[in-house]
């Protein structure tokens, strides 16, 4: 028997009830990507570095993990690690290494990544990274689903081109591209999957290489958005399931609150992707307003 | 061909230069170069190692990047760049796409007047970079898919219909390419 003894009604899921207060605490969260600069003034100790993986590929070609310290290849990782610790302070930040030298494109390494974070049960993880190649799309499919059904809230950032890219397609995910917005908290919910929701991405003042800042644009800025959202409402509501976080995360969005079209947050980048018919028709959203 | 769709992108995104690059064997070679106020000259058959720079990490993630940086600041003049020995303070950095394979990248560098490239930018140069996916596939003789005319149709049919504005741009950029294709 499954017992709802905390029953929670839409109404109740504001902002304030979702996170208000929180800090991250206890939750942790896995950041797939090219490693973290773990010393980076921006990300206050918050990684833990002992316990990062480096993924590679042996001779084979069959990925292995090596855990322990690491650096950062590109600065990626640090960017998105810096963006979920600005929102979720005190989350503790794991490194799953998966891009870097002689990892270019490897689907296996990103794979094993994916699956290993899985397995040691992370709270939330993010993926500002995707791959196209449809020949690993199940194996993807599976890790994902395991990942729901084991209680870790998965982030991918969305693709820009017509193309699919996984795990990103995955209702078992959270989908996230860029609004227009330069408030990090505030972000958008998308009637029109795949992409479910839309936080800031765009010219993000974000930590990078040789402890220093850079200035970009990207959907893989807007998913550590809502990766350090998921934190702050995972360490304040830690029995909530994945699809839970997600209907919270709907309900506080802020064209839902608001009840305003989500054409306001800006776009989805509509112009390439088939079958949905644009951000702007959203008066429906209305119809949705938890209030109603 | 390439050579017509990194001008449209420089022209399209107001970059300073640009160059698009084949992936082969583990290796990116620049492929086609223009540049406004660049010699992109020198960049003729460069090749790097497909994991170094902003384009290998676009390459290795799926997903596109604009950097923007200091004029000072060393970190930008990685990979291709290099060989120009200039600093790019802005790099805006798409993968083309072809069927389920990455068949190389569409590289920008520093936006006229200081300026960061825009998501509409990135918008652009994904689009070009899709149609340049083709161009390097054919080149290759590639067994891969490839998007067809259709698809791209109907992206500006759907583009058109949701931003006549943006359309016009991408409708003109497009046209450019073929009246020099």
């Amino acid at each position: 028997m499954v017992r709802l003894d905390k029953a929670v009604s839409l109404d109740d899921l504001t902002p304030e009830w979702a996170w208000g207060g929180s800090t991250g605490a206890g939750v942790r969260v896995a950041v797939i990507d090219s490693g973290i600069d773990a010393d980076h003034p921006d990300l206050h100790g918050c990684v833990d570095v002992d316990n990062g993986v480096m993924v590679a590929l042996g001779d084979d070609d069959e990925p292995f993990e090596t855990i322990g310290p690491h650096g950062d290849s590109f600065g990626h990782g640090t960017a998105c690690a810096g963006i979920i610790h600005s929102l979720a302070p005190e989350a503790r930040i794991t490194s799953i290494k998966v891009l870097g030298e002689g990892l270019t494109g490897k689907a296996a390494a990103f794979l094993r990544g994916l699956g290993w974070a899985v397995e040691q049960g992370f709270d939330v993880v993010n993926l500002s990274l995707g791959t196209n190649r449809r020949d690993w799309a199940l194996a993807f499919y599976e890790v994902c689903d395991q990942a729901y059904f084991r209680g870790s809230v998965v982030v991918t950032a969305a693709n820009n081109v017509t193309r699919a890219s996984f795990p990103s397609m995955y209702a078992s995910v959270l989908s996230v591209a860029c609004n227009l917005s330069t408030d990090p908290k505030r972000f958008h919910y998308n009637p029109e999957p795949p992409t479910e929701f839309l936080a800031r991405g765009i010219d993000v003042d974000v930590a990078w290489l040789d402890h220093g800042r850079i200035s970009s644009t990207g959907n893989s800025y807007a998913a550590p958005h809502i990766s350090g959202m998921a934190a702050l409402i995972r360490s304040k509501h830690p029995e909530l399931r994945p699809f839970q976080v997600k209907a919270v995360l709907w309900a506080t969005a802020a064209n839902v609150r608001e009840a305003q079209p989500a054409q306001a947050a800006g776009r989805l980048t509509n112009m390439i992707r088939p079958g949905t018919t644009s951000i702007r028709a959203t008066t429906a959203l209305r119809g949705l307003r938890p209030s109603l | 061909m390439l050579h017509a769709i990194v001008k449209a992108a420089v022209d399209v995104t107001a970059a300073s230069g640009g160059w698009i690059l084949a992936r082969d064997s583990g290796r990116l070679t620049v492929r086609a170069a223009a540049g406004v106020d660049i010699d992109t000259a020198p960049l003729a058959g460069v090749s790097i190692d497909e994991g170094s720079g902003t384009s290998g990490f676009v390459i290795a993630s799926g997903q596109p990047l604009a950097l923007s940086a200091r004029a000072d600041d060393p970190r930008l003049s990685e990979g291709i760049a290099a060989h120009l020995g200039r600093r790019p303070s802005t790099v805006l950095c798409v993968a083309c796409e072809s069927g389920d394979n990455v068949v190389g990248a569409l590289e920008l560098i520093d936006k006229s007047g200081g300026a960061t490239f825009s998501f509409d930018d990135v918008e652009l140069a994904t689009l070009l970079a899709s149609i340049g996916a083709v161009a390097l596939a054919s080149g290759e003789q590639a067994q891969t898919a490839v998007v067809s005319p259709a698809s791209l149709g109907n992206d500006l049919v759907r583009l058109a219909d949701v931003d006549p504005a943006r359309y016009a741009v991408v409708a003109s950029a497009v046209g450019a390419l073929l009246d020099r294709g």
